[in-house]
C-alpha cells in the first residue's frame, strides 16, 4: 500500500476516529493542539507560519549525543540554557497551543512547486496559516517519504499499549539510531503515584509539555504498574530492508523485541514482529516469535538507569531559564557555570523534586 | 528517521533572517528532502561547473527575475543566486578534527560559480579548525567567488544587508578574509612554522611545480557507507589543493592499485564525492601502480594491508612502508609514471 493523500486520510479516520474536514488547502483532519504538536514533532509536518519552511519542532528537542552518557547536544538545551523546549516554543509561538489544528496532506513532486502553492495560498486566501499543518506527500520518493508518518502511527499504537515512546533514540554511532523505541519502566510506578503522571503511557516529548497542559487544564493522569519491557522499531515506507538494522539494535541486549514498521505486513523473524496497515487501513501488529532471551540484564538495567535520568531532562525543561537558575541556586547555593553543573544537578534530582517545582512555578505568572 | 544538526541550523537562520531579506529570497528545504541534490537552476541547492556537480548546500539567497547563466550547463535561468550556505552544528557534536573539512565541498560549487559561499559552523564546544580558515582563504584567492567561514549569524546578516552596496560588501569581505587568514597564520606558525614542516607532518611531499599527498585510503572505505571515505578523502584533497593552489596535486593511495580505481569508477559513477575526487581540476589520484621504482617487497608490503583497517600490526607495517616510500619519492628514486595513470 502506498500512502498518498487519500490513503493517509483513510488511515487517520479508521484508526483515530478523526473527522475529515474540507479546507481551502484541501481535505484534512482536525486534531487538538497538544496532539498536533506531538504529530508535528514526530512527522516533521510543519505549521504553515510561512510558505518556505513551515515550522516543525522535529529535530529541535534532542538531548544527548548518544545513550549511556550525558553529552548535551543543541536542542532542549543550548550550552547551559534551555532552548527548544515546548514551553519556550509556546512563549515565542503562542499559536502552537491554541485551538485545534488541521493537518492537510499535500502531494507534490518538487519542493519549489509546493512552496509556490503555499505562498499563493497565504497571499490570496489565508494570511494566517498557523492553524494548518502540512503533511508532505513526496511523490518523487519511493514510499512518498512517509516513514515519519509510520513512526507516528507506531508511536501512537504502543503509547496506547502502555509504553513511553520516542522516535529520536540516541543509541550510538556504531549501533545506529532506531526510528522508534518503546519502554515500560516498572520503577516509575511510585513516581506515577506521587505525581499523577502517566509515565508509561506517553510520548517522551509530552513530559516536557506537562506545564502547558497544567496551565490549560487539559492534563489527565493514569496509573500503570508493569514490568520493564523495551521494544525497538525500524521504519521503511517502500523497501523492506529492516531486519539487518533491527538485528543490530537487538544485539545491544537492551531490547526485548523489535518491530519492522512498514505499510505492508512483512515476514516476521525470531524476536522481530511486524507493524503494518491492513487492507482496511487499520493498524495491525504481528507479534514476534520469541525464540531466545535477547536481553542482557546488566545492559538493560544500565540503559534503564540512564533512561530514568534522561526522562528528568524532559521534565526539567518545563521550567524557564530563570526558573531553572533559581531552582539550581535554591538547591546548590551557587550559579550554573557549565554543562556539567546541569548534568550533576539534574541527575541527582528526584522526579518529585522536579514535579513539585513545575507545580510551584505553574501557579505563578509565566516568566520567560 | 533521525534528524541531523541541519534542522537546527536552518531553523535558526529563519528565526534570525526570515525567508526574505533585502530583496533576496531564501531557498531552503526541510531535512529529508532530496531536492537539494538538484542544480539550483533546476529547483535545487547544488552548484556545479562544466558538468561537474559539487556538494549540495543548505540554503541559498537569490534575486528573483535576474538572469543567471548556470556554469554547470550554461543554461540561462531567471533567478540569480547570490549567497549559498552550508551550515552545521558539528562543533557541538564532537567534531574537532578533519570532520570539519568533510563538508568543505558543499559550498565550493557556489564559490567556483563566482558566488559568496558561506560555511557556517554554529558555535559549540569545539573551536573551528584554523586550517579550515586557511583552505577557505586560499580557495577565495584561486576561485572566482569568495569562501567565508563564519560562526555567527550576524555576519551573514551583514553580508545580506550589504549585498547591493559594492564598496561596503567588498570592504566587508576583504576584512573577513584577512581575519580568516590571521587565524590560520597564527596557528600555522605555532604548529608548523614553514610549509616544509607542514609537508613533513601532513604526509605531503613538495616539488617545484607539484605536490604529492599520500594517505592510507582503501577501496572499502569508499564502498562502505558507514566509513564516509569519500568525504574524508575529499576534505584532505581540498586542503592540499588550496594550500598549494599554484601547484598540481597528486593524491597517492599506495594501498590501492589501478584495478581498485577502475572498480570504484565503475561502481561509484553516481557518487558525487567520488566524481569530485576523480575530476577536480589540477588533482590526480594515483596508486602504487602509477609509481616507477617501487621495490617489489615494498609493493608487496603495501598490498598485504589492502582493505584491512589500519590498526595494530597492519598500522605498524603501513607506517614502516610509508617511510620508505616517502624517502624514495623525495630522493626521486621513486617517480610518478604519468602514462599509467587512469
Amino acid at each position: 500500500m502506498e500512502i498518498d493523500a487519500k490513503v493517509y486520510l483513510k488511515i487517520m479516520k479508521k484508526n483515530f476516529n478523526v473527522e475529515i474536514v474540507q479546507t481551502e488547502l484541501g481535505k484534512g483532519i482536525e486534531m487538538n493542539c497538544y496532539s498536533a504538536f506531538i504529530y508535528s514533532a514526530i512527522t516533521g509536518s510543519g505549521y504553515l507560519e510561512n510558505p518556505t519552511f513551515p515550522f516543525s519542532p522535529k529535530g529541535l528537542m534532542k538531548l544527548f549525543y548518544n545513550a549511556f552518557n550525558y553529552n548535551l547536544v543543541t536542542g532542549i538545551f543550548d550550552n547551559t540554557n534551555l532552548k527548544y523546549t515546548p514551553y519556550n516554543l509556546y512563549l515565542s509561538r503562542k499559536y502552537l497551543f491554541e485551538g485545534n489544528k488541521i493537518i492537510v496532506p499535500i502531494e507534490f513532486e518538487k519542493e519549489i512547486e509546493l512552496q509556490e502553492y503555499l505562498e499563493s495560498f497565504l497571499r490570496d486566501k489565508y494570511s494566517d496559516g498557523t492553524k494548518f499543518i502540512i503533511q508532505r506527500i513526496e511523490l518523487s520518493k519511493f514510499g512518498n517519504g512517509m516513514e515519519p508518518f509510520l513512526e507516528y502511527l507506531c508511536s501512537e499504537y504502543f503509547k496506547n499499549s502502555g509504553y513511553i515512546v520516542e522516535t529520536q533514540i540516541p543509541l550510538s554511532y556504531s549501533e545506529g539510531t532506531p526510528d522508534f523505541g518503546g519502554y515500560i519502566l516498572h520503577k516509575f510506578k511510585d513516581f506515577v503515584k506521587g505525581a499523577g503522571l502517566p509515565l508509561n503511557n506517553i510520548h517522551m516529548i509530552e513530559l516536557a509539555m506537562i506545564r502547558i497542559k497544567m496551565e490549560s487544564g487539559t492534563y489527565k493522569s493514569t496509573n500503570y504498574n508493569l514490568e520493564d519491557y523495551f521494544i525497538v522499531g525500524e521504519a521503511k515506507a517502500y523497501n523492506t530492508e529492516m531486519k539487518k538494522q533491527l538485528k543490530r539494535y537487538l544485539k545491544t541486549g537492551i531490547f526485548n523485541e523489535g518491530y519492522q514498521i512498514h505499510p505492508h505486513e512483512v515476514n516476521t523473524i525470531p524476536n522481530v514482529g511486524s507493524f503494518y496497515i491492513d487492507k482496511d487501513y487499520k493498524i495491525n501488529v504481528k507479534q514476534p516469535d520469541r525464540e531466545k532471551i535477547l536481553v542482557n540484564q546488566k545492559k538493560q538495567l544500565e540503559y534503564s538507569n540512564w533512561l530514568s535520568n534522561y526522562i528528568k531532562y524532559y521534565l526539567i525543561s518545563n521550567l524557564t531559564n530563570d526558573e531553572l537558575y533559581d531552582f539550581y541556586h535554591q538547591k546548590r547555593n551557587k550559579k550554573i557555570s557549565c554543562k556539567e553543573d546541569i548534568i550533576n544537578f539534574v541527575n541527582n534530582l528526584t522526579y518529585e523534586d522536579i514535579f513539585l517545582k513545575i507545580k510551584e512555578v505553574s501557579n505563578g505568572p509565566i516568566k520567560r | 528517521m533521525a534528524q541531523s544538526s541541519d534542522e537546527i541550523v536552518k531553523r535558526e537562520i529563519i528565526e534570525h533572517l526570515g525567508t526574505e531579506i533585502n530583496g533576496l529570497k531564501l531557498r531552503v528545504f526541510p531535512e529529508g528532502s532530496r531536492d537539494d541534490q538538484d542544480l539550483f537552476s533546476e529547483g535545487g541547492l547544488t552548484f556545479g561547473q562544466d558538468g561537474l556537480k559539487y556538494g549540495s548546500c543548505d540554503a541559498c539567497w537569490y534575486k528573483k527575475n535576474v538572469e543567471w547563466i548556470d556554469p554547470f550547463n550554461h543554461n540561462v535561468f531567471n533567478n540569480a543566486p547570490v549567497i549559498a550556505l552550508e551550515g552545521t552544528d558539528a562543533l557541538d557534536r564532537g567534531s574537532r578534527g578533519n570532520a570539519q573539512y568533510q563538508r568543505f565541498h558543499h559550498v565550493l560549487g557556489a564559490v567556483k560559480n563566482g558566488l559568496i559561499g558561506v560555511y557556517y559552523l554554529r558555535k559549540g564546544e569545539f573551536p573551528i579548525q584554523p586550517s579550515l580558515y586557511g583552505m577557505a582563504y586560499y580557495a577565495s584567492k584561486y576561485e572566482k567567488g569568495v569562501y567565508l567561514i563564519i560562526d555567527n549569524l550576524e555576519e551573514l546578516n551583514d553580508l545580506l544587508n550589504f549585498i547591493d552596496d559594492e564598496k561596503k560588501i567588498s570592504n566587508y569581505i576583504n576584512l573577513k578574509l584577512n581575519s580568516m587568514y590571521e587565524l590560520f597564520l597564527k596557528d600555522f606558525k605555532i604548529k608548523y612554522g614553514s610549509w616544509e614542516k607542514f609537508a613533513l607532518k601532513r604526509s605531503t611531499i613538495l616539488f617545484e611545480d607539484y605536490v604529492i599527498k599520500h594517505a592510507g585510503r582503501m577501496r572499502r572505505s569508499f564502498t562502505d557507507g558507514d566509513q564516509r571515505g569519500g568525504h574524508i578523502a575529499l576534505g584532505e584533497m581540498y586542503l592540499t589543493k588550496y594550500f598549494f593552489y599554484h601547484k598540481k596535486v597528486f593524491y597517492l593511495w599506495p594501498r590501492m592499485c589501478n584495478e581498485d580505481i577502475e572498480y570504484l569508477d565503475k561502481h561509484k559513477s553516481d557518487d558525487k564525492e567520488w566524481n569530485l575526487l576523480r575530476n577536480e581540476p589540477d588533482v590526480q589520484i594515483i596508486t602504487i601502480d602509477n609509481l616507477n621504482g617501487v621495490p617489489g617487497n615494498l609493493r608487496k608490503r603495501f598490498l598485504s594491508v589492502t582493505d584491512i583497517p589500519l590498526k595494530n600490526a597492519a598500522l605498524k607495517s603501513y607506517n614502516a612502508s610509508k617511510k620508505i616510500l616517502e624517502e624514495g619519492i623525495r630522493t626521486r628514486r621513486i617517480q610518478i609514471d604519468l602514462e599509467s595513470i587512469i
